[in-house]
């Protein structure tokens, strides 16, 4: 029997609202279609009829766990069209605050994953733990998720010596809940092994970024190839794993939140004193790209200036775009009650399967089942 | 009673907000104090939350969901996007704002709010108690404007992104109004201020049940046009760089009452100047009505 089930476009907790619909025949996934644009709002058009200075607070607001990422690679690409050096203090400020940031997207990730696998005592105690370093962001920040501590030319607030303090003495915390996710994620790993399958030749034929393609074990960072901010003076691995399955993908951030820990540590030891902000003087006319290693991989910004305030064009590619083509190539082939842990896989979130519409193709009759009865099909 | 059910929908937002509406399920929040849970199905719900700018695609979604709500439907906008649009404004994708669509029980302000006030605003919904929450130093909250320092000098509006600040002149009277509604907490307005008469409070804003009454405002006067009568340009803010430029060149002291005078004529006279000939009467203009 062949059955197309379409999933979203609301679903509560995902990155970007988008149908996938999905083709099944007894029981086994033989084709998807994505249909996106469901969160599209015209961000590349705004972004020409604001400032310099706007546009970099819009584009904080793509994305509201890569706010750091998304900030730091406008500022990078407009600083290089300026031609303008930032000082060392404001480059470790801005690598402090985005691993800060990759952290928290991270263990939000892990909340999510569990979410999927219904194990509500792993969300809670990650969820409680989390809350310790949104803590220490508010204060630093201002704010716990659009931090606008970049603008450009340097960081908008310095960081006092007592508060890298607290942020280095919570990293003990921290590390104890990395090891926490670890354990909690190896328990989960009969789940999560052998589904979505991604070789390594897939992975660079689609071309995928991030922790989906360090999971297929091709070694690939932004920060380690093109080092910004100050990401060439301190020492960290890249995590990879050969799995290629949803169980690297976890394994892989799950080993990323060690690293971070270890940078953040080195970044704090090693900050130097001085000036946080430069004055960048006039547009100059130019066009440029930059590109950062956000949480979910290479993010790339290019910028067009005409001289004026107003940029003549800026365009984005963030990540997930790019991840989430692979997603066909992870689905075909899979049982449909694997399909949850496969789409979170990607750092996308899953409570899009709360709604599901199953469309039986003979009858035409369609019915809804939820992410329980989802999960029960196995 | 038994428990109530959240459900959450996400229109078109950054996940900002909704990673935030989801810490509020972290133990210290106190949902279970609501009697309230998140849940996975709006047949299920009686509360709405509402994240998000609404995108053209995302409209039909809104409203049938909001038609599967269980009686009595309460509906909760969270964030500036979904109050008004924020930084998405005037987007050719977007529709703003949501409650044009959905009728709107409690506004959550914040870009993002916190979990904090996410939940205060869920128990104002609810018609429930819920506890205060401090703020740390240097929180960004929503910013207070000092009326006595304000000169209505209209920095704050060029540079806000999200268009939460209108100047609206009326008669001889400017007034400024910050529309919590649209901010998006970026601070802009205190980096640019002359007068340092914004800043951000260091409070947990609440939520409110009324869209236009959230927000601050100051009143100025304007200063009459020398030439033609017409009230332009706010009379503090000429004392204001009359001080300034008195202070930097002192000998100029003595012409403080031309310099102000001339500081008052409206823009539409300035126009006026072709030449240094048509200059020089307007001068003459303005010294005779001295």
């Amino acid at each position: 029997m062949t059955e197309i089930i379409k999933i979203g476009p609301y679903h509560p907790l995902n990155l970007e609202p988008e149908i996938y619909e999905v083709t099944v025949r007894d029981d086994k996934i033989v084709d998807v279609e994505i249909e996106q644009g469901y969160t599209h709002r015209g961000i590349e058009r705004l972004m020409e009829s604001k400032s310099l200075n706007q546009d970099l607070l819009l584009a904080e607001r793509v994305c509201g766990l890569c706010s750091q990422a998304h900030s730091t690679a406008y500022c990078l690409t407009i600083e290089k069209i300026f031609g303008a050096e930032i000082p060392p203090r404001a480059n470790y400020i801005r690598s402090l605050v985005f691993e800060l940031d990759r952290l928290h997207s991270h263990y939000m990730w892990f909340v999510l994953l569990f979410h999927t696998l219904h194990e509500d005592g792993h969300l809670i105690r990650i969820l409680d733990a989390r809350e310790r370093l949104m803590d220490l962001l508010e204060p630093i920040c201002g704010n716990r998720v659009h931090f606008s501590i970049n603008t450009l030319g340097g960081v908008r607030r310095d960081v006092s010596a007592g508060m890298l303090n607290k942020v280095k003495s919570l990293m003990n915390n921290l590390t104890k809940l990395s090891d926490y996710t670890m354990k909690a994620l190896k328990d989960a790993a009969p789940k999560l092994s052998g589904i979505g399958m991604l070789s390594k030749d897939k992975a660079r034929a689609y071309g995928v970024v991030g922790p989906v393609l360090r999971a297929s074990g091709i070694k690939s960072d932004i920060r380690k190839d093109d080092p910004y901010d100050a990401y060439q003076e301190v020492d960290f691995d890249v995590p990879t794993e050969d799995g290629c399955d949803v169980f690297s993908r976890a394994l892989v951030r799950a080993r990323e939140n060690f690293e971070t820990i270890k940078l953040i540590r080195q970044l704090i030891d090693r900050m130097p004193k001085g000036e946080i902000r430069v004055d960048l003087g006039k547009p100059p006319v130019g066009a440029d790209s930059g590109r950062v290693e956000a949480p979910r991989g290479e993010l790339i910004y290019y910028a067009k200036l005409n001289g004026t305030n107003y940029p003549e064009r800026v365009k984005l590619r963030p990540p997930t775009y790019v991840n989430d083509r692979a997603v066909v190539e992870m689905l075909v082939g899979e049982k449909l009650a694997n399909l949850p842990p496969i789409l979170e896989s990607l750092d996308r979130c899953i409570s899009c399967t709360n709604r599901v519409t199953v469309v039986d193709e003979r009858t035409g009759r369609s019915r809804r089942i939820s992410l329980d009865e989802l999960r029960r099909l196995k | 009673m038994s428990e109530i059910g959240v459900y959450r929908l996400n229109t078109g937002s950054c996940n900002g907000c909704d990673i935030e509406v989801f810490s509020v399920l972290a133990t210290r929040f106190g949902l279970g104090e609501l009697k309230a849970k998140i849940v996975e199905k709006p047949e299920q719900a009686n509360v709405l939350v509402v994240v998000g700018v609404v995108t053209v695609k995302m409209l039909d979604s809104l409203k049938e969901v909001y038609a599967k709500l269980k009686e009595p439907k309460v509906v909760a906008v969270v964030g500036a996007c979904a109050l008004s649009g924020g930084i998405f404004q005037k987007s050719y994708n977007v529709l703003e704002p949501t409650d044009k669509f959905v009728p709107v029980n409690s506004y959550i302000p914040g870009c993002p709010p916190s979990p904090q006030v996410i939940a205060d605003g869920l128990a104002k919904a609810l018609k429930v108690k819920y506890r205060e929450w401090p703020a740390p130093e240097g929180f960004r909250g929503l910013p207070e404007l000092d009326a006595e320092k304000c000169t209505g000098c209209s920095a704050c509006e060029m540079v806000c992104p999200a268009f939460a600040i209108e100047l609206v002149d009326e008669g001889n009277k400017r007034t400024v109004k910050y529309m919590y509604d649209k901010c998006i907490n970026c601070a802009s307005c205190e980096e640019v201020c002359p007068e340092d008469a914004v800043h951000p409070a260091r409070k947990r804003h609440p939520s409110g049940l009324d869209r236009g009454s959230m927000g601050t405002s100051a009143e100025e006067e304007l200063a009459k046009c020398p030439l033609c009568g017409t009230f332009q340009v706010p009379a503090k803010q000429i004392r204001s760089f009359s001080d300034r430029i008195i202070e930097k060149v002192e000998k100029y002291n003595k012409f403080r009452e031309d310099i102000e005078r001339a500081a008052a004529v409206c823009s539409g006279c300035r126009k006026k100047i072709a030449n240094i000939d048509s200059g020089k009467s307007i001068l003459f203009k303005l010294m005779m009505s001295s």
